[in-house]
């Protein structure tokens, strides 16, 4: 009961205290409040703003912060990709600067990827796997997905199918793409072509055209050849651009003259010698080496593909006039040149200075900023919400934590709530001769540390067979000396006339238990409930090392896991998704804690 | 041309088999299990786990007959006690297989017998020609040639041991190699005006006025990643190293291994150090600035941030970049060189070594084969193949070391990895020495912090004297290594050593005897509040069984988990423990080592200290949250939620929060709290003065909400006529408090006391994840001291030891405290 009566309530010096009151709480709930928001911010960020510490977090507001977790997401958190496919010398994601409006570049662009029907080998997958792996983005999940319909959600469909195991659907991912490297090949398996029937459904906007320019510049750079403003020509007779060509670009982007077709013939032959023997490789039954063609599909691995790049290679076999070019920024100069006849017109409606078509770079940055302009909203909600997604499918998809945790917490606190009222129970209500020495005992284990325990108990817990089980996790926590100790305090001091009264009745041992005792200790029960609830919960390292096996792991090992491989915006994410049994079983324990002891005052 | 096969990189292959492959396999399989390169989810989430599951897939392939299973103890536990899952699994004979063992624990694992010498296996004399030639050729057997190549010079004796006979044997195989060299960022490098690809530091003093020119605080710009607690020993090797300091030597005589970080090399390496965390100087503009570096617990976010200049680094001999600290930085701005040139003219940075062994507690023979197959798979050429395949099948190519590119036949790539980064690594790689991996060498590492802890302390880096500095160093360091010596290798003269013993017996019968008599005293007293009639054993049979029976599930778990632990724990005190082999009986040599070590007696003291404060701030704010709360005419359960916030984050967590926030800096979320009411910048945990203040401010947020909720169900049962009758004799409301509020919930006051107190003087994990003892052992309290004894040194006999002297002590307290409770609580039974 408070101490401020009721009749003094509205005098002045009760009205200074509680104005006391509530001002010193209120800062005091600041100060418990503060890192908890600091918390809540952290999960709706990614890498690029993880580290800042506002309490909102600033992509909601600021649209450069957005624009950079725009483009650290759609790049897949890959400096390099973002560098050459936008022309943007950003070191680091946190540095890149909100590029100028420039809806002239931003329409030609999604015009020309329209009308382009530039092969899926094209591009790169916006949205896909990170480098480092710490987060699913928007991609991953859609191909996920993609291939759980195919497969009618049944994952034995989908190992039988794919000749793939694979524990989850939280684990499926399609792999990093180089699609300008040489080395670069597809192996010829189902899932691949899946994953280009995927790649075809993508929207424009997740679609990254790869520049060979760039990649043409990496490799000038590092061969410590010509400058930085070098132009990977449609044709050309440079030394350098001959070398890039034969050895080091990805053959999807070089086209071979028909005039060649005697050379490749010719090659052939002196490979193989008989044309069995190349049709015996290639699968093939072709009559003649002068019907043999050249590869179509330049992406996937096969042995005419491998002899193609060999026959490039060599400038005795091909001749340098006869290798051309093709790729998405040849097609977009041609584009623009089409469609404005002069640079001098293109330069006016983009308000940008030209020279040459050549250094028209495609404007895949412009188109960042438009789509992050237009559809700034979505946006901010899918970064919001995408730590947050992650971690749900993690526990709902995978594992069984969510089931362990609820059989344990509801095991923990029924044990506590039997075992230790009982004991306390017979200690109030049986004058026991001795009955200090048995709290002594209960209690007294207590004080010891325990590391000395750690050990025995272990081997104990191995002998008796209960690793792995719940017993072990329940059995050696279910009685608290110090929760027997409180609820005997609190039983003595119930009115006794009641245990009078219902001895008369007639009441049973179980009745003066269950409907006097328990029924008027509500608040401690609940008070012991909720410790014993906090204690199971929160179990890590007990829950870890007495039940490794992974059928048996609860909730917080699992997130444990998750957290071990994912991004900081992830952990804060499972942090407030762990937190939250943690409020509601509060707010249901201090409702009964608030009702207080009823005090009967019937006979 | 390899085509490369398309991954989709799937999780675990372990998953279920069809009911025919499985029968057939579970006819000729051995599975193992392994802490490392077996299938695990995150294999999918990092590079590193990619490569792992590679090699994993390449194995199963050579050996499909073999099948490694991963194990739980991979998961990495972090804070305190990371360790005990893996020795409870030795003691326990639940361990994998097959072991992650590093350098620095090599030592410790070797001496504790956790690995199976791989005698069977390792031909260290014979080449593979040579016994072909002899017709003795074994293809299980690593002759000396294969070894050679896995095993580097340096640490040949690190991964062997020569016995008493003069027999090597060897206990684990590297898979893994990790050089320290210096990482700059270039970016910050250009900021401060430095040309990022030449002005890099090349010698000492170039690193101190490079770190000097960078160093702009108010800039939010850092010279260099320094540290300054218990990690300052292990981050300055390079620099020790590199004048020549061994750190710990092994004795040719004895076989010991002994501290000596105190020769005229390793003192002026301190310093040199010392003074890049603090030393003074002025600024451009005139601002007083101690230091060039960064060194609180913050530093590597600021280092993510990209707003430190230079670190010391790992790299790996396969992938440059493994380390989680160079990978968050872009290619285009990180810069790797060299460890700087000290004055004696040498460059030496330290060697990590990661490598498998064969766990002690595998005894089939079929299973230590197929491990030593598995452990001799992955750290070979083949494994290195198919590792380097994944690093540039994920466009890592640039990353990788030239040398190895060339090796496994990508040539194109290797134009592509930076010059500067190949030249740093194989420079690296020939100028090291493996960290210090003898017996208890992590032990050694640590004590070697304290020399440059205490300095930090006594401000001697800011002493200007080169003279005085040099001198004051080398008295801290000739102290520490006298102590450690003494401690770890028990380098006590006999006749000392009877003395110490006699005396440990005698403080031991002491103290047996006067708890003993405490003991009989209160249980006596008691039995005498008690009394009751004596009735024969049936009749107290009837009158109580039921008592007895509904005390049963209680007596009986507390007897079984808590006693009999106890007692079988209370027999390691008197043992040299080892969780595996022969623990060697050693009477009361535990206790003399305990009673005769400094760091003991201070952890005493400073453990009272603790749980001054801890009774200050842990204690009291609950029961006044609660009599404020439960005043409140409105939104009390509102502010009940509020407070009770923090308890929703769990303890570690929580922890790792604050230590953020008591970042000494000005840019320190408290510190900023503290300018706002004009107060300059406090260092918090590094300051001897606040640390432990600072290390129970925590508790006190995280323990009030949930502290007080008992408070306030206690509250309830104050009748307010006992108030309304106070109030009409004219109490005020501070009266009313102190006459009836306290008086009718004192019992509960003194229960919550003791369970304070009791949790006050066993802390350690809070203490070792906020400041793990530090600043120069200003927070080293008992419980502390427990945690290192048992899971660092691995003395877990010296560790019970205490965990006794401290039990004993608890229980008297206890016991004194429960009597008075029992005066008072126990007869209030009333309505």
């Amino acid at each position: 009961m408070p101490v401020i009566l009721p009749s003094e309530k509205r005098k002045l010096r009760s009205r200074l205290v509680y104005l006391v009151l509530y001002a010193s709480l209120a800062v005091g709930s600041l100060s418990m409040v503060y890192p908890f928001l600091l918390m809540a911010s952290g999960s709706f960020k990614s890498r690029v703003d993880v580290q800042d510490l506002d309490l909102v977090p600033r992509f909601i507001h600021d649209e450069t912060v957005l624009f950079r977790k725009y483009v650290e997401a759609k790049y897949s958190e890959r400096i390099v990709e973002y560098r050459s496919a936008t022309g943007d010398d950003a070191r680091n994601f946190r540095a890149v600067a909100l590029p100028d409006a420039n809806s002239a570049l931003a329409t030609d662009w999604t015009e020309f990827v329209s009308s382009a029907e530039m092969p899926a080998s094209w591009f790169l997958t916006a949205f896909g796997p990170t480098q480092e792996g710490k987060i699913i983005q928007r991609n991953e999940r859609a191909f996920r997905q993609y291939v759980s319909d195919l497969c009618g959600n049944d994952l034995e469909v989908f190992r039988e199918r794919f000749d793939e195991p694979i524990e989850s659907w939280f684990f499926l991912k399609f792999p990093p793409e180089r699609l300008t490297d040489r080395k670069y090949q597809l192996s010829s398996s189902p899932l691949i072509e899946v994953f280009y029937a995927f790649k075809q459904s993508l929207p424009l906007e997740d679609q990254i055209y790869v520049s060979c320019n760039a990649a043409y510049l990496r490799y000038l750079k590092l061969a410590q050849l010509g400058g930085t403003d070098s132009k990977l020509d449609a044709r050309s007779n440079l030394p350098e651009w001959e070398a890039y060509v034969r050895g080091f670009l990805h053959p999807q982007f070089i086209r071979v003259d028909a005039s060649q077709k005697q050379a490749w013939a010719g090659y052939l032959e002196n490979k193989y010698e008989v044309v069995a023997h190349l049709n015996k490789l290639y699968a093939t039954d072709y009559s003649g080496f002068d019907s043999v063609a050249m590869p179509e599909d330049k992406i996937t691995a096969s042995a005419q593909l491998t002899d193609f790049l060999h026959f490039i290679s060599n400038p005795d076999w091909c001749a340098l006039e006869a290798l051309s070019l093709d790729t998405p920024e040849l097609r977009w100069h041609a584009y623009l040149e089409n469609k404005y006849g002069s640079i001098a017109a293109a330069a006016a409606t983009h308000e940008r200075r030209y020279e040459s078509f050549p250094e028209v770079r495609m404007p895949q940055l412009e188109a960042d900023r438009q789509y992050v302009e237009a559809h700034a909203r979505d946006l901010r909600i899918y970064f919001g919400g995408n730590n947050y997604r992650m971690v749900l499918e993690y526990i709902f998809f995978y594992g069984s934590g969510i089931e362990n945790t609820l059989i344990y917490c509801l095991a923990a606190i029924g044990l506590a709530l039997l075992v230790n009222p009982l004991a306390a129970y017979a200690l109030s209500r049986y004058k026991l001769p001795g009955q200090f020495k048995v709290l002594l005992f209960l209690i007294a284990t207590m004080a010891f540390p325990g590391v000395v325990t750690m050990i025995p108990n272990f081997l104990l817990l191995r002998d008796l067979g209960l690793l792995n089980t719940f017993a072990a996790l329940l059995l050696p926590t279910m009685a608290n000396g110090y929760s027997i100790f409180l609820l005997k305090g609190f039983f003595d001091s119930l009115p006794q006339e009641l245990f009078e009264a219902a001895d008369i009745d007639g009441a049973s041992e179980w009745q003066k238990f269950w409907m006097i005792t328990m029924n008027l200790s509500k608040p401690i029960l609940a008070v012991i409930a909720l410790g014993a609830f906090n204690g199971a919960y929160a179990n890590f390292m007990y829950a870890f090392i007495l039940c490794q096996d992974k059928e048996m792991w609860t909730l917080t090992v699992w997130l444990y896991q998750l957290q071990q491989f994912s991004s900081q915006g992830v952990v804060f994410a499972s942090l407030m998704i762990a937190a939250v049994p943690t409020l509601l079983i509060f707010i249901l324990c201090q409702k009964v804690i608030i009702q207080g002891i009823v005090v009967p005052t019937e006979k | 041309m390899r085509a490369l096969r398309f991954h989709f990189f799937l999780a675990l292959l372990l998953c279920k088999m069809s009911p025919f492959s499985a029968t057939l396999i579970a006819e000729s399989t051995v599975s193992i299990q392994t802490t490392d390169f077996a299938p695990s989810p995150d294999a999918l989430f990092s590079i590193a786990g990619k490569a792992e599951m590679a090699v994993y897939r390449a194995f199963r392939e050579k050996y499909p007959n073999i099948r490694p299973e991963g194990n739980s103890l991979s998961l990495k536990l972090e804070g305190p006690a990371g360790e005990a899952p893996l020795l409870m699994s030795i003691a326990g004979r639940t361990a994998p297989d097959v072991i992650h063992v590093n350098t620095r624990q090599s030592g410790s694992y070797i001496g504790r017998n956790f690995l199976l010498p791989l005698d069977e296996y390792i031909n260290s004399e014979q080449t593979a020609s040579e016994a072909k030639e002899l017709g003795e050729y074994d293809e299980n057997i690593m002759y000396r040639d294969e070894l050679e190549e896995r095993v580097r010079p340096q640490i040949w004796d690190a991964v062997s041991r020569v016995d008493a006979a003069g027999k090597r044997h060897f206990y684990f195989l590297p898979f893994s190699y990790f050089v320290r060299v210096m990482a700059y960022n270039k970016t910050v490098f250009q900021e401060a005006g430095l040309d990022p690809d030449e002005d890099y530091p090349k010698t000492w003093s170039e690193l101190a006025a490079v770190a000097r020119q960078i160093q702009n605080p108010s800039e939010d710009r850092y010279g260099i990643i320094l540290g300054k607690e218990g990690g300052a020993g292990w981050t300055s090797l390079p620099f020790f190293f590199s004048m020549g300091s061994k750190i710990v030597e092994r004795e040719e005589d004895t076989g010991n291994w002994v501290a000596r970080f105190n020769d005229t090399g390793a003192v002026q390496a301190a310093d040199f150090y010392s003074r890049l965390v603090d030393a003074p100087w002025i600024d451009e503009d005139g601002e007083q600035r101690y230091g060039v570096g960064m060194s609180s617990g913050e530093a590597w976010s600021i280092w993510d941030r990209g707003r430190i200049g230079m670190g010391l680094l790992y790299i790996n001999d396969i992938l440059i970049n493994a380390d989680d600290h160079i990978s968050s930085m872009s290619p285009g701005e990180l810069g790797l060189v060299p460890v700087p040139f000290a004055p004696s003219g040498q460059s030496i940075t330290e060697l990590h070594v990661r490598g498998l062994g064969i766990c002690a507690t595998t005894e089939d023979p079929e299973k230590i084969a197929a491990s030593w197959k598995f452990l001799r798979f992955v750290g070979s050429p083949a494994a290195e193949r198919v590792i380097i395949q994944t690093y540039v099948e994920n466009g890592y190519a640039s990353f990788i070391n030239p040398e190895k590119l060339a090796k496994h036949g990508y040539t194109e790539y290797v134009a592509t990895v930076p010059a500067q980064w190949k030249q740093t690594l194989s420079f690296a790689l020939e100028n090291s020495l493996p960290e210090p991996y003898g017996e208890n060498c992590q032990v050694y590492i640590e004590r070697a912090s304290k020399p440059l802890q205490s300095a930090f302390s006594e401000g001697v880096p800011r002493i200007a004297d080169d003279a005085t500095r040099l001198a004051r160093l080398q008295e801290l360091y000739d102290t520490a290594v006298q102590e450690i010596n003494e401690k770890m290798l028990g380098q006590i003269p006999e006749d000392v050593m009877a003395f110490r013993r006699k005396v440990a017996s005698v403080v031991m019968l002491l103290v047996a005897v006067s708890f003993g008599l405490m003991f009989a005293y209160i249980w006596r007293l008691f039995s005498g509040s008690e009394g009751g009639v004596k009735r024969g054993f049936f009749g107290w049979l009837k009158k109580y069984w039921l008592a007895y029976a509904l005390l049963a599930p209680a007596l009986a778990s507390i007897f079984v988990f808590n006693y009999y632990p106890l007692a079988v724990g209370a027999r390691m005190a008197f043992l040299d423990y080892n969780v595996i082999g022969e623990s060697s009986f050693v009477g009361v040599d535990n206790f003399a080592a305990v009673l005769f070590d400094s760091v003991f007696w201070i952890s005493i003291l400073r453990t009272a200290e603790y749980v001054f404060w801890s009774l200050l701030l842990v204690f009291l704010p609950p029961i006044i949250l609660a009599l404020c709360l439960s005043e409140l005419p409105r939104a009390s359960v509102l502010f009940r939620v509020l407070y009770y916030l923090p308890a929703l984050v769990s303890g570690l967590i929580v922890m790792l929060m604050w230590k953020m926030f008591f970042d000494p800096s000005e840019a320190g979320a408290l510190n900023q709290v503290l300018a706002i009411l004009d107060f300059g910048p406090q260092k918090w945990l590094q300051d001897k003065s606040q640390a432990m203040v600072s290390i129970i401010i925590p508790l006190a947020w995280a323990g009030m909400g949930p502290g007080c909720l008992i408070y306030l169900a206690a509250l309830k049962t104050v009748p307010e006529d006992l108030y309304e009758a106070s109030a009409i004799d004219g109490a005020g409301f501070l009266g009313r408090i102190w006459h009836i509020t306290l008086p009718t919930i004192r019992p509960l006051v003194m229960i919550q006391l003791i369970f304070v107190l009791i949790g006050a003087f066993q802390s350690a994990d809070n203490v070792l994840v906020m400041t793990a003892g530090g600043p120069d052992h200003a927070t080293h309290v008992i419980g502390l001291e427990i945690f290192y004894d048992a899971y660092v040194y691995l003395r877990f006999g010296v560790a019970i030891a205490i965990a006794w002297i401290l039990g004993f002590f608890l229980i008297g307290l206890t016991m004194f405290q429960m009597k008075r409770i029992s005066r008072m609580s126990f007869t209030t039974a009333k309505s």
